[in-house]
């Protein structure tokens, strides 16, 4: 492993550390090893001296193995902040499961074959897993529809983790066109 | 233009050893107009740093050197210095500056105490369990960072200071560490 990559870790592990011990000191009064962050800022810096005064020095292996050895339980952490400027994650705050977005759309006339309702239904279950709530919009022969509005045609929409079920106040009519769309976090 | 001298100070694997760099820009004054240059290292009590052998107290710094200059031999520990930069115009010109002044100071004897330090403890990770080791090894550490600091500052009494007290600790290791 590169020497830079070790001073990387360290430098991520020493604040990953600092702010170990300031909870710690904090919230319990002590902490186990409350001179690690200083620690590893001491070494750090001593090998990013010798690295730049002799990089090919024999002794920057051992003292970069050690560095590595202090970093200890933060390394995971500082491979993943190290990571994390070249791709980006989204994780979905209910789940805490890493997720993509995807952006699903449904569009049907009433009538036509293989449509998902039939004239005189007012209820349109889609299977789609994990539909953020709420992100449905609907549109009717061109004009959006609005949400739980008794005085024109609207509609309403429950949210479960596998479905969307939307409820017409008006049964659907034949010749109708309907375009759904909606925002869904799917599973990594 | 107006003529306004600048400079850099760097440092080679040699640790005795400075490297000036003459940053400044001579597109209104060329190096014609000048008869030469001199740097002078003035350490706290105003006395100079020359290299062995030199008779002036200053480093003479000729156009014919090019824009930076190596002086050797001249750091045998650990100093903050002003460096002071004297560009001798022939035809000096209102509004032009022809001198120019930097603390610099240099900690490799230091850090080469602390990494021997470091390697002690990469071999021995134990040492850690002396007290008396780890409390000197923050002292040193918190005294080179005061240098640092102090230089940030341009404060070189402030950083000669905390190289003094960096050095007890290394005049006196078998009682510190």
């Amino acid at each position: 492993m590169p020497t830079q990559t070790y001073l990387n870790y360290g430098k991520i592990s020493q604040y990953l550390a600092a702010d170990r011990i300031s909870k710690n000191m904090l919230f319990q009064g002590s902490d186990k090893a409350p001179n690690l962050s200083w620690l590893i800022e001491l070494v750090r810096k001593s090998i990013e001296w010798k690295n730049g005064l002799d990089s090919s020095s024999d002794s920057i292996n051992d003292t970069s193995l050690y560095l590595y050895d202090l970093c200890g339980r933060y390394i995971r952490e500082a491979k993943v902040v190290l990571n994390s400027g070249s791709t980006g994650t989204i994780i979905n705050p209910s789940t805490g499961n890493q997720v993509t977005i995807a952006t699903p759309f449904v569009q049907f006339r009433v009538g036509d074959v293989g449509a998902p309702m039939t004239a005189g239904q007012d209820t349109l279950t889609l299977n789609y897993a994990g539909i953020i709530n709420p992100s449905i919009e609907i549109t009717l022969d061109g004009t959006e529809l609005p949400y739980a509005d008794n005085n024109q045609i609207s509609y309403t929409a429950t949210y479960n983790p596998t479905n969307v079920q939307i409820v017409f106040n008006q049964a659907v009519q034949n010749t109708q066109l309907y375009m759904i769309h909606m925002v869904q976090l799917v599973n990594v | 233009m107006a003529f306004t001298g600048t400079f850099t100070v760097t440092q080679t694997s040699d640790i005795t050893s400075l490297v000036v760099n003459d940053t400044s820009s001579y597109v209104g004054e060329g190096q014609g107009t000048f008869s030469g240059r001199r740097i002078y290292l003035y350490k706290i009590d105003t006395a100079t740093l020359v290299p062995e052998g030199t008779a002036t107290a200053y480093v003479d710094f000729p156009f014919s050197a090019g824009s930076s200059i190596t002086i050797t031999g001249v750091l045998l520990t650990d100093y903050s210095l002003s460096v002071n930069v004297v560009w001798l115009s022939n035809a000096p010109q209102p509004g032009s500056t022809y001198t120019a002044t930097e603390v610099v100071t240099f900690l490799n004897y230091i850090n080469d105490f602390l990494y021997g330090k470091v390697q002690q403890l990469a071999a021995s990770p134990s040492l850690l369990n002396d007290t008396n080791w780890q409390d000197s090894m923050q002292i040193m550490y918190n005294e080179k960072e005061n240098a640092e600091q102090a230089t940030l500052y341009d404060d070189q009494f402030a950083a000669q200071s905390a190289i003094g007290r960096a050095f007890y600790l290394i005049n006196n290791e078998n009682k510190f560490f």
